[in-house]
């Protein structure tokens, strides 16, 4: 966490730099979004929206929740974020934390890295929160810390739950010849109710993702919400009362090669002299 | 060396010397158990010899005389322990890198004692730590895991 306010507080100059005009030079740049990591890694049948939602043809679908979770339930809470918007229940998804990339930076974590209190509402503090931000997407740090993860994530996952359902629901339209108004969405189908007739998101998810993202992502009223503000099973216990190797010590690769940090067994007291005559004959 | 672990024999090849957890961890592939402080002071490697917890980070393997059950042993994803179903009804972990160790305890004290009272609980569980604090719900899912085990579920 220390590591963090040091990183937001040395990035502050750069932030300041950027509120002082930087922005505009760079602002096609800012606009434009990073790839989708998820287009390099698709299964068989998979289809992505964007980087936070792969669907496949058998109606898998798989939410990238992209922090670390490290037991505040980060994994569960945007899950949710997305699943609330896909309308699908949390029982019905995978979820993954996904590849490292860009995509994922998380613009929160900087946001709170100026000199301020979280609740000074001051020009000046407002001012530097949304320069930050800014800065946040051109060092793209896919960070987890700061209490930032929730906060970054409550509109970008939401939006990207609701911009694949909007395309799915679009999908579906076309396939069915009728109207997009009448379709209604419920746990991972689309159904018309007037003819009776319902898909699958899987069905379409394929010519769905094909199509341009809605230009207007229209978010639920927050009285519809049927999971956010809801106690919600965490995803991750079932793995973590069985054993599961979900740890970082737990993963093996090929060929991996072990370290280890001598240290004294004594405080503050520093190596006077190390022999690494054996360590630099090794071979790797 | 030959060793029984979650119902199953291996032959390893290990200094007697070596930690009972490295032997599951490196030589094995039973992960469950976790490598916390390495001096037997956390409980996060807890396993079962013959069913008494051990704590396998500070046990020789060249000294285990008898069947390893780990965490990996007690129950599956499709059929818990009602050690682990009570876990998992209670939501119990946070981090969950202690829990192995918790519920291998819990397994031990619901063996000896059907229906624990709390001095009961922090006699078993006291060299079981946990940096979340996820105390309270332990003491609960132990409770429940009792009564899950009384009823025969």
């Amino acid at each position: 966490m220390a590591s963090v306010g040091k990183i937001a507080r040395r990035t502050f100059l750069i932030g300041a730099a950027a509120v002082a005009g930087g922005v505009a030079v760079g602002y096609y740049y800012y606009r434009k979004p990073f790839p989708n990591p998820l287009e390099a890694e698709l299964g068989k049948g998979e289809a992505t929206f964007n980087p936070y939602v792969k669907i496949g043809a058998d109606n898998t679908i798989t939410i990238v929740a992209p922090r670390a979770e490290m037991g505040q339930g980060i994994s569960t809470t945007l899950a949710v974020m997305v699943a609330e918007e896909l309308d699908v229940g949390l029982d019905r998804v995978k979820v993954e934390h996904g590849p490292a990339s860009y995509a994922y930076y998380n613009a929160a974590i900087l946001e709170e890295g100026g000199p301020f209190a979280f609740f000074d509402e001051s020009m000046t503090a407002q001012a530097v929160r949304s320069g930050l931000g800014v800065v946040g997407k051109f060092l793209a740090l896919q960070g987890t810390g700061g209490s930032a993860s929730t906060r970054d994530g409550f509109d970008k996952m939401r939006q990207a739950g609701a911009a694949a359902r909007q395309m799915l629901i679009a999908a579906a339209a076309q396939k069915l010849g009728v109207a997009a108004a009448d379709l209604e969405t419920a746990d991972g189908s689309i159904l018309h109710k007037p003819s009776g007739k319902s898909l699958t998101y899987g069905a379409v998810a394929a010519v769905a993702a094909a199509m341009a993202p809605p230009a207007e992502v229209r978010l639920k009223d927050r009285a519809d919400w049927k999971l956010l503000g809801k106690p919600q099973k965490r995803i991750d216990m079932l793995a973590k009362v069985t054993g599961a190797p979900i740890f970082g010590i737990d993963v093996r690769l090929p060929d991996m090669l072990y370290g280890t940090v001598k240290m004294s067994p004594r405080f503050w007291s520093r190596p006077v002299k190390a022999d690494l005559s054996r360590a630099e004959k090794m071979t790797v | 060396m030959r060793l029984t672990v979650d119902g199953q024999s291996f032959d390893i090849d290990a200094d007697p010397d070596m930690p009972l957890l490295w032997a599951l961890r490196d030589l094995i592939g039973k992960t469950g158990p976790k490598f916390g402080c390495g001096i037997a002071a956390c409980g996060a490697c807890t396993v079962h010899v013959d069913g008494q917890p051990v704590r396998s980070c500070s046990l020789p393997v060249g000294q285990v005389n008898g069947a390893v059950t780990t965490i990996e042993g007690i129950g599956t994803a499709g059929r818990l322990h009602p050690v682990q179903q009570a876990w998992l009804e209670e939501q119990v972990a946070q981090c969950g890198y202690c829990q192995a160790g918790q519920i291998m305890s819990a397994v031990a004290l619901l063996d000896e004692v059907a229906d624990p009272s709390d001095a009961d609980i922090d006699n078993a569980m006291g060299g079981n730590l946990c940096r979340c604090g996820t105390y309270p719900r332990i003491r609960s899912a132990i409770k429940k895991a009792a009564a899950l085990k009384t009823a025969g579920l």
